[in-house]
């Protein structure tokens, strides 16, 4: 299997690859533009594609083809279809057009990926209107996109103060029922300009029953009582778990998001799995109100006016059924199972 | 070797010979066409792209016996797994040499096992030095240049901006 490495390189010299540039001893195949078309269409994260870009001249011109990113942006927002209705200059641009968006979406509508496994997950229940957030979509570069149908629509009303809120319950690790207590993986993200206060002590789930409870203890991924709170916006996430760790409430600016851990709540004795348990739920909210003492309304349009009229609410996330119950199988009358892993990463 | 599968010569870019069953060379769906042109299974085939070595050839045929028996017995994907895991490991050379044939030959799942391998070894990569390092590539950004990718996407370039 050894082989000459004369021989070798001259197998490997691709037409199309910058051979003039290449000094002596460089691994010469990486440069055949056919093969990493071929393997960056295997990688499936916006951010191992972006690492790519920077490796040199000729990935990052690969890199940047709009097949690529469409491809990461449908998948991770879970769109049918890409549909492009105005021809202004960017949307004329050929090449990183879609990177630019999948950027821009990446950092305004994240969900911070499980500390388990690493992947994100989509969210059972979401505090995230559906109309408000495809028309923010809608206005980005002036490109329509239609959402795919399959996907169930999260139930809730418009969100006060742009605070999103997502609860996690895919993992095992994100949701559990044990000894009657379920626990749930909550983050909340700022998704509006106005800084706003948040009290992690104060989640509270409603059950379908109108009973309603605080979250009995909240535990964070390094087993920390408390909210961390992650802050950041392309200067790179800032984990202060040290510091926050039990603290009774936290600041976010906008696009800034907390994780607050797995609230645990008491659950009647007649849920025996996860998702009896879940069907029991009909919302969860958490209590917020404006970091930045006046209501300064002139500073605001006069659409997001309406959103921050008074001071402090509940921002609650709705659970949807059909959600619930995708990710289940019966196996028989005592087992249930992941009917599959999702892999497709929830922004919204 | 009976009547229905009869064998077929193969004849490697650096001049080498091999005779293999027809049902497993039709496996490739380029040699499956150039078999119906000539319409002659005496008659020897050309490998006309450079990755096409004697080596290299092995390695596909060895590939293409193996999932071909897979098939016929109806393996468990445990045991096919298996195999395509012990067949991705080898050297970058290797690897890369096995794709071109793949691609030039159009077996699509070969194809796919070794590009997903490459690819698995980027996602192990943390940094575009990383990268660099692993596949000994150049760098051929200058200073400027590298800032002007970060500021334009700064989410991309930080492996903590999740």
């Amino acid at each position: 299997m050894v082989q000459d490495l004369g021989e070798f390189s001259q197998h490997c010299v691709h037409e199309r690859s910058l051979e003039s540039s290449r000094p002596a001893g460089e691994n010469h195949w990486f440069l055949a533009a056919d093969i990493l078309d071929l393997i960056f269409s295997r990688l499936n994260d916006g951010l191992e594609l972006g690492k790519c870009c920077r490796v040199n001249r000729l990935w990052s011109e690969i890199t940047n083809s709009d097949k690529f990113w469409q491809a990461l942006v449908k998948r991770r927002w879970q769109i049918k279809e890409l549909v492009r209705y105005s021809s202004g200059p960017l949307a004329s641009e050929r090449n990183s057009f879609l990177k630019k968006i999948y950027s821009q979406w990446h950092r305004s509508c994240r969900q911070p990926s499980s500390s388990f496994s690493g992947d994100r997950y989509p969210p059972f229940a979401s505090s995230m209107s559906r109309s408000k957030t495809s028309q923010r979509f809608e206005r980005f570069h002036g490109v329509r996109f239609s959402r795919s149908s399959k996907r169930a629509a999260p139930a809730s009303g418009p969100s006060v103060y742009n605070l999103y809120m997502w609860v996690n319950c895919v993992h095992s690790s994100d949701c559990t029922l044990s000894s009657s207590m379920l626990g749930l993986h909550v983050v909340v993200q700022n998704f509006g300009k106005v800084p706003l206060r948040l009290f992690p002590d104060q989640v509270c789930l409603q059950l379908k029953t109108g009973e309603k409870q605080y979250a009995s203890w909240v535990r964070c991924e390094g087993g920390q009582r408390g909210v961390y709170l992650a802050v950041g916006q392309g200067e790179g996430v800032v984990e202060d778990q040290e510091q926050l760790e039990g603290c009774k409430e936290v600041v976010l600016g906008q696009w800034d998001f907390a994780v607050i851990g797995t609230c645990y709540f008491h659950m009647p004795c007649e849920a025996m799995f996860e998702p009896d348990a879940l069907e029991l739920c009909d919302e969860l909210s958490v209590y917020v109100e404006r970091a930045d003492g006046n209501a300064s309304l002139e500073a605001m349009n006069k659409e997001s006016a309406d959103e921050y009229e008074g001071s402090s609410r509940h921002v609650t996330a709705k659970f949807d059924e059909n959600r619930i119950w995708r990710h289940y199988t019966e196996v028989n009358s005592k087992f249930w199972v992941f009917h599959e892993r999702p892999t497709i990463a929830g922004g919204i | 070797m009976s009547e229905a599968d009869p064998e077929i010569t193969l004849e490697t870019y650096d001049k080498h010979q091999i005779k293999i069953p027809k049902s497993i060379a039709t496996r490739s769906a380029i040699i499956n066409m150039m078999i119906e042109d000539t319409g002659d299974v005496n008659e020897v085939v050309p490998l006309a792209d450079k990755s096409c070595t004697l080596n290299i050839m092995n390695r596909v045929i060895e590939y293409l016996k193996k999932h071909a028996e897979f098939d016929n017995t109806g393996a468990d994907d445990e045991v096919i797994n298996e195999f395509d895991k012990e067949f991705q490991e080898q050297s970058d050379e290797i690897i890369f040499q096995t794709i071109l044939a793949a691609n030039f030959l159009d077996i699509k799942n070969l194809l796919e096992l070794m590009c997903k391998k490459v690819a698995d070894e980027i996602k192990k990569c943390k940094t575009p030095d990383d990268i660099r390092d692993r596949f000994n590539i150049r760098k051929d950004y200058t200073p400027e240049e590298v800032e002007e990718v970060k500021r334009a996407h700064p989410w991309i370039y930080d492996k903590n901006a999740k």
